[in-house]
């Protein structure tokens, strides 16, 4: 959908963030016929909704402590892998203890998990021993239970393209900077281009904040406030896929606890540092280091594996009462209806995680649909997430599949790490409908898995770029500066797993940007907002 | 004419059309090369022999004639043990054959006053009993001493051994009771000596003390004077005609060792059932010339001399011998041995690989037995695990032209819906075999253990950058047809691996056309073992896919519709 | 056991390459081990120094006058230990060389020579292979050209280049051909285009492709791909064919004159009868007595070879001479003392760009003036245990554009140190 910036826009619904609450709240409307934007500041997934495991919680994680939280994880879970199947790898989860961990923990846990309507089954270690292969030897108890894979990419793309279908509107690279107050209510929303500066107006009858860990700050704008904890993940990536199964550790929650199967990759983490400021937001070395220990303790063999990146990404936690630290606080979400505090068309929904974006969605959206006065019930609950063509390529595995089968003679490869086709591009960016603005790569690569292999974007990127000029979307000087940016960028998640392997990749990534190129003088003289 | 005569003659009958119809068989069966008919083969054959003598061949004729049909230096070179027992069953049997079984039709001619009772007849008709025993029992101990140490044993034809040790121990034994038989003393006398009374008593003496004959009832020991008597009628009238019998040591001696059983065999006739048994073995092997093991001898000198021949054999000729060499193995073995995959044989549970079994194999191929069933299967798994070494050709002391056999097989196989591996592999694309594996039964545990190491192995591929060195050396991506050509470079196997997408891999052509240079395993920076990988994965994907249904004929390269 | 040695060399990359030849040249019995490491990702282009310092990314373009500078600046930079007049007459001698195996370069000179790069940028470098000599001349001379590029070879476009130095270099014009070669699902390989270029009628079709687009181009570039055997030959053919000068443009791995570097250097030290084990790893080396003994895994059996001095030129991360563990980073065959920061996490900065570099590059083995590995007190390991090249600490190559000069010149200055105490070490034994 292309984005069109006209000096004002009109709708019933402004939504503010394009993370996957975002994306449910305007698939929920959407599909209740109610018009609405959603503006994005970035792009989709900029925030938590990018940066996390990507895991659909049993809800096995939460029985001791937050029982309600786990209960509402295991009915989601349950309705998204119905569907949105193709968002989802249900590969089951195990939980495992090593000698050490606490055991009433492990005696009290199926109990729990009953309470909590979780179907669990406790089974031998050696049982989950052939299961999982590369369990440590040091198990001591195992159970199973329903976990998923989700890929939180393909889920918020489609349900934004679905949104689409239904009539949404997608405005990216746009964020909001003020807000025209008439009275009590809202009357317009001043946004502007995060690139090229450019202000418009939209007026919308009701305003959506689902900004995640911006949402304070966006409600702030407003003349409100909504007191979060900032509380900081960093999940590390591997080269090649570790365990079949999610493997959570079977102790009281803590510090990597966590080991997914990432489609083609594993991902362990995770950790919980309480931050405040939001700008530049990296994972670092003491947290990777922490998470490559404490997580070998289920799987021994992350010590020795290569790490390809890490990321960091912050979960927008509401604060109710004096939390001690971020997993004290519920992992529940609020609704808040900003009327008790003199808005009455302004609505945030925060908090929450991934696997319960649905219900945080349908929530929200039954509060504004009955201040709009419509009467069109809920249909997420019901409703297939319909599959859209070019939202499959975030599929780990799923461009080498396709590619292999259709054997198209003239159908280049051009990130050879995860085999991502020139024809599975072009269809990504025409659906984008680009016009030669800065950040393509990043466009792709959102949609895609271009730069998320071994090579972290070294080679791909080049193809890319090239490939682009070819056909005439990319003009001047812009092909160095998205390669510069898009490098810059992937520098982010390579900085804290440089040892070993990686940093013999890296070491060659230098020496051609820098040696070869010389991108770090041109840096010097590059223009980039 | 006697029973014997008539028996001996159906024998000859069946010996001479056993014969004609095996030499048949080559003009009429074979491998294949391009399709000939029986007039075309014999014209060609005929038109061969008629060139080859004045090609100045005559010579070489005689030479192979006499070195390597008789000699056989062959067989020496290649094996002396053998060349030992073979030789002394070769000679010891022909020389029987000649002289003894054919005497009053071959020695009588050659020389003047032939009498098998008088020596040198006598003792070198043992002597050659004893030689053929002696090629027996040194073919036993070399076989037995060899035992574990050769490959799975081929199809053996004891008939063969049982006819040839059966002739001569019943000659031995028929000796043996002769030269104790009352009866046959006594028969003797009254044809052809004539001596009074006294005479006969003081020759029996004689021939009991001195021969052993045992009279019944047994004499009580004669005086010196009646001795002295006896040997004198002996040198008068036996002596001339009959040599001692201590000549035919073998015989004696076993006639000593009979003992007081001599008289009662004796009147059970023994003598007339041992030399009717020896006759009927004998007539088996005469009857039996054209079957199993014993048809050797008259195809293997055909295969050596014509493999004398220098003519280039045009492809009706190359047929014939095709044919030929499949009758005129002698089962020795002597490719197994020096079969160099012949260790797959016992890894893979299947005998097909070792060079004999395979021919056996092939004379059904030949007679147009290929079904398609399992034993298709494991013919195809045996004939293609053939590396093209050359050293079972080289080994044979026949002069078979195995390679030239081995490759005819495989074109036959490939008529027949059964090309090699990379062949059928590569008429189905990589991602219908992952489907089809997918929706398969689960993977079996890998056979072969030694070979799925490096593939399940993460630190095989983690340290690639992703340099493309590997593609960018490889020769077979270098010349590769756009259209047919690989589907997937070395590095992409490598991502595939790395992305879990093993099965992927498993059914593409760059695993199977992978020529195995090594370029890119030299040339990796990071040190991957790339070759390996590939190769282990050619290896998986022959267990893996080799489970599942196979395309159809139809669709595969080379085959013709039957 | 074979007669011992009086160097191995370990390593095989350009450092490698280097001591082996100049050994050789001086008449030691050279054995070498080791394998090419990041030789084959080489451009082709001989940096000696670019930048300096890389904070203010000062660039130079005469190399000698920015030396000067960065031996004041940096006394403990490798360069600071070598004579100008060494680093000179050891180029000289490696290009010799290299002329001699069949691979030229264009005699260096006192100044640096701008060459375009494969996605547009320019590049500053030292000494430059013949085939690529007419861009840097027609780039210095500004005069238009015309660059042509392969359907199917992904990383390089005409077009991508041209825009991304139209600034520097205005009256590029670009030109893609379907150069018939063979490949996969629209994918050619450079080496494979060079293959075929090797043969002369394939150059002829290549010329006749290109000639009626020349237009008022005075040079037409090519990416580098011109032949792998005999490069000179194939350009020279090509320059006769189109009728104007005919260059090659460097392009990243998979580079083809890194093929070509290390095809010429390991032709150069088989001519100087140095003995090679390359397909083995060197898995120790130990000290007997006053010798070395290097033991080599090779199948089918290990291999032990000694020598009377050891030039170590491992290279860095990529080439296993150093590697890192999240707690610090060791030299992988002797443990050998390495110059590092104090923990990961001042290893890299934030910024890939940041202009003062990462530190870890930076880290390394730490010498003497004689090129002898020192241990952590700086005291010398062995009179004869020398490091060379990459591996050693004190220097930023891919930042301050002296990759080459460093391992020519340390290659160089090692085997006359050594030469020196082989006298010593020879009169002994």
């Amino acid at each position: 959908m292309r984005e069109k910036q006209s000096a004002t826009m009109d709708t019933q619904v402004l939504i503010i963030g394009g993370g996957a609450t975002g994306t449910a709240v305007a698939r929920d409307l959407a599909l209740r016929g109610v018009a609405c934007v959603l503006v994005e500041r970035d792009d989709l997934n900029a925030g938590a909704s990018g940066r996390n495991h990507g895991l659909l919680h049993s809800g096995a994680r939460y029985v001791a402590r937050d029982a309600d939280a786990a209960a509402e994880c295991q009915v989601e879970g349950a309705l998204l892998k119905r569907l949105a199947p193709q968002c989802i790898q249900d590969t089951g989860g195990l939980f495992v203890a090593v000698a050490g961990d606490d055991e009433r923990y492990i005696a009290d846990f199926p109990g729990l998990c009953a309470k909590s309507g979780i179907s669990v089954r406790p089974v031998p270690v050696d049982e989950a021993r052939e299961l999982e292969p590369s369990l440590s030897p040091r198990a001591i108890a195992a159970c199973l239970v329903p976990d998923a894979s989700i890929d939180p990419f393909g889920l918020s793309l489609e349900m934004m393209a679905q949104a689409e279908r239904c009539g949404a509107r997608l405005v990216r690279r746009t964020g909001v900077v003020g807000f025209e107050r008439a009275g009590d209510t809202i009357a317009a929303v001043r946004l502007r281009h995060s690139q090229t500066g450019e202000e418009c107006l939209l007026t919308a009858d009701i305003v959506v904040n689902a900004a995640g860990a911006w949402a304070r700050g966006v409600a702030q704008l407003a003349g409100l406030d909504v007191p979060m904890l900032y509380s900081k993940g960093t999940l590390v990536v591997t080269h090649a896929r570790l365990a079949h199964r999610v493997l959570n550790r079977l102790r009281p929650p803590g510090d990597a606890d966590i080991i997914m199967p990432g489609g083609t990759v594993s991902i362990a983490g995770t950790t919980s540092l309480t931050i405040d400021d939001l700008a530049d937001v990296r994972p670092t070395v003491p947290e990777v280091d922490l998470i490559v220990e404490e997580a070998s303790a289920l799987l021994p063999a992350l010590r020795e594996t290569r790490c390809i990146r890490a990321y960091a990404g912050v979960r927008p936690l509401v604060a109710a009462g004096p939390a001690v630290d971020g997993r004290g606080v519920s992992r529940g979400f609020a609704l808040l209806d900003h009327g008790r505090e003199g808005v009455a068309n302004f609505v945030t929904i925060t908090g929450g995680k991934l696997t319960t974006c649905r219900l945080m969605a349908e929530r929200t959206a039954d509060l504004v649909c009955a201040r709009l006065g419509v009467t069109m019930p809920c249909r997420t609950r019901s409703e297939p997430l319909a599959p859209t063509a070019e939202c499959e390529w975030t599929e780990p595995g799923f461009g080498p599949r396709a590619w292999m089968r259709a054997q198209a003679p003239d159908d280049a490869l051009l990130c050879e790490c995860e085999m991502v086709s020139r024809s599975a591009l072009h269809s990504i960016a025409s659906a984008l409908g680009f016009d030669g603005h800065d950040g393509v790569l990043a466009d792709l690569a959102l949609r895609s898995r271009l730069g998320k292999g071994a090579c972290q974007g070294t080679f791909c990127a080049v193809r890319v770029v090239a490939y682009l000029y070819e056909q005439g979307a990319l003009r001047g000087e812009q092909g160095l500066r998205e390669q510069r940016e898009f490098f810059r960028e992937r520098w982010r998640g390579q900085h804290a797993v440089l040892w070993g392997e990686q940093l013999a990749q890296v070491e060659l990534a230098e020496a051609i940007h820098c040696g070869l190129h010389g991108y770090e003088l041109a840096a010097r003289t590059a223009v980039r907002p | 004419m006697t029973g014997f005569g008539w028996a001996l003659t159906l024998a000859a009958a069946v010996a001479v059309a056993g014969s004609l119809w095996r030499a048949a068989g080559w003009l009429r069966l074979g491998l294949p090369v391009v399709p000939s008919s029986m007039r075309e083969r014999a014209g060609a054959l005929v038109a061969s022999l008629a060139r080859s003598p004045r090609r100045a061949s005559a010579g070489r004729a005689v030479a192979t004639l006499v070195l390597d049909v008789l000699a056989q230096r062959r067989l020496w070179a290649r094996d002396p043990v053998r060349w030992a027992a073979h030789s002394l069953l070769f000679v010891g049997f022909t020389a029987l054959c000649l002289l003894h079984a054919f005497g009053d039709v071959v020695t009588v001619r050659l020389a003047a006053g032939y009498m098998p009772t008088v020596n040198p007849w006598l003792w070198l008709r043992d002597l050659l009993g004893v030689l053929v025993l002696l090629g027996l029992a040194l073919g036993s101990a070399r076989r037995r001493a060899a035992r574990g140490r050769l490959p799975a044993p081929r199809r053996r034809d004891p008939l063969f051994v049982f006819i040839v040790l059966g002739i001569v121990v019943s000659g031995f034994a028929l000796g043996a009771i002769k030269i104790t038989s009352a009866p046959a003393f006594e028969r003797m006398l009254r044809d052809y000596a004539s001596v009074s009374d006294d005479e006969a008593a003081a020759l029996r003496a004689y021939w009991a003390a001195e021969f052993g004959v045992a009279f019944s009832p047994p004499r009580i020991a004669a005086s010196t004077a009646q001795l002295a008597a006896g040997e004198a009628v002996h040198q008068a009238a036996c002596a001339g005609c009959h040599a001692r019998p201590q000549a035919a040591a073998l015989s004696y001696s076993l006639s000593r060792v009979l003992g007081d059983m001599a008289p009662v065999l004796a009147t059970w006739g023994a003598e007339v059932w041992l030399l009717r048994l020896h006759q009927l073995l004998c007539v088996l092997a005469i009857a039996y010339l054209p079957f199993g093991r014993a048809f050797h001898v008259v195809s293997a000198p055909v295969v050596l001399l014509a493999g004398a021949g220098t003519a280039p054999p045009s492809d009706p000729n190359r047929k014939v011998r095709r044919a030929l060499a499949l009758d005129a193995c002698v089962r020795c073995g002597l490719c197994d041995e020096r079969c160099s995959v012949a260790p797959l044989a016992s890894l893979l549970g299947n005998a097909m690989v070792l060079p004999a079994t395979k021919l056996d194999a092939l004379r059904a191929v030949a007679r147009g037995r290929l079904d398609g069933g399992p034993g298709t299967v494991r013919l195809a798994e045996g004939a293609y695990a053939c590396s093209d070494c050359g050293r079972c050709t080289v080994g044979c002391p026949v002069g078979l032209r195995l390679d030239d056999l081995w490759s005819a097989g495989q074109e036959a196989l490939r008529r027949h819906g059964e090309p090699p591996a990379p062949e059928w592999v590569k008429a189905t694309s990589a991602a219908e075999w992952a489907d089809r594996l997918a929706a398969g039964p689960p993977a079996a545990r890998p056979r072969l253990l030694r070979y799925t190491s490096l593939t399940v192995d993460r630190h095989t591929f983690s340290p690639c950058v992703q340099c493309q060195t590997c593609t960018n050396v490889c020769p077979v991506v270098a010349h590769s047809d756009r259209a047919n050509g690989v589907d997937a470079t070395p590095q992409k196997v490598m991502n595939l691996l790395r992305l879990g997408l093993a099965d992927l891999a498993l059914g593409s052509r760059m695993v199977w056309d992978c020529a195995t240079c090594y370029q890119c395993q030299e040339h990796c920076p990071a040190g991957i073992r790339v070759t390996e990988v590939l190769y282990e994965l050619r290896n998986r994907g022959y267990e893996r896919l080799g489970g599942l249904p196979r395309p159809e004929p139809a669709a595969l390269p080379g085959h013709r519709a039957p | 056991m074979s007669a011992t040695y009086d160097v191995a060399v370990v390593g095989a990359g350009l450092a490698g390459m280097s001591a082996a030849v100049f050994a050789a040249n001086r008449g030691l019995r050279v054995v070498q081990v080791g394998n090419a490491g990041a030789l084959l990702f080489s451009s082709g282009l001989f940096d000696l120094l670019g930048v300096h310092p890389i904070e203010d990314g000062r660039t130079w373009s005469d190399p000698w006058a920015g030396l000067v500078v960065l031996r004041r600046d940096i006394p403990e930079h490798p360069y600071a230990k070598l004579e100008a007049a060494q680093v000179r007459a050891a180029f000289g001698e490696l290009v010799a060389a290299l002329d001699e195996a069949g691979l030229a370069y264009t005699a260096p000179g006192e100044r640096n020579r701008e060459v375009l790069t494969g996605v547009g940028t320019a590049k500053s470098t030292y000494c430059v292979p013949r085939t690529m000599e007419p861009g840097a001349a027609t780039l210095e001379a500004g005069a238009p050209c015309l660059l042509v590029d392969f359907e199917g070879l992904r990383e390089y476009s005409a077009k991508a280049i041209a825009a991304g130095a139209a600034a520097r270099w205005p009256g590029m014009r670009t030109l893609r051909l379907s150069f018939p070669c063979p490949g996969i699902a629209g994918e050619v390989y450079a080496a494979h285009i060079a293959l075929a270029l090797e043969e002369r009628g394939a150059r002829e079709r290549l010329a006749d492709l290109v000639r009626p687009h020349l237009g008022d181009a005075r040079a037409v570039g090519l990416p580098a791909v011109l032949g792998i055997m005999r490069s000179d030959r194939a350009a020279a053919d090509l320059t006769g064919a189109i009728g104007v000068p005919v260059f090659e443009v460097p392009t990243m791995p998979t580079s083809v004159p890194g093929l070509r570097l290390k095809n010429a250097l390991e032709r150069a030290v088989a001519a100087r009868g140095v003995e090679r084990r390359v397909h083995g790893r060197v898995a120790a080396v130990e000290r007997t007595g006053d010798e070395f003994a290097l033991s080599v895994a090779a199948t089918p059996t290990p291999v032990s070879l000694h020598a009377h001095a050891v030039i170590l030129a491992t290279g860095r991360f990529m080439g296993r001479g150093l590697e890192a563990s999240r707690t610090g980073v060791r030299e992988t065959l002797m443990d050998l003392h390495v110059a590092q920061p104090a923990t990961r996490s001042d290893w890299h900065r934030a910024d890939l760009f940041d202009p003062r570099g990462h530190a870890l590059n930076r880290a390394g083995l730490e010498v003497d003036d004689g090129f002898r590995a020192c241990d952590a007190r700086g005291a010398v390991v062995h009179p004869r245990l020398f490091a060379v090249g990459t591996i050693l600490a004190h220097h930023d190559w891919a930042r301050m554009k002296c990759g080459a000069g460093l391992a020519i010149g340390t290659a160089s200055a090692a085997v006359a140190h050594l030469t020196g105490e082989l006298g010593y070490a020879r009169g002994v034994s």
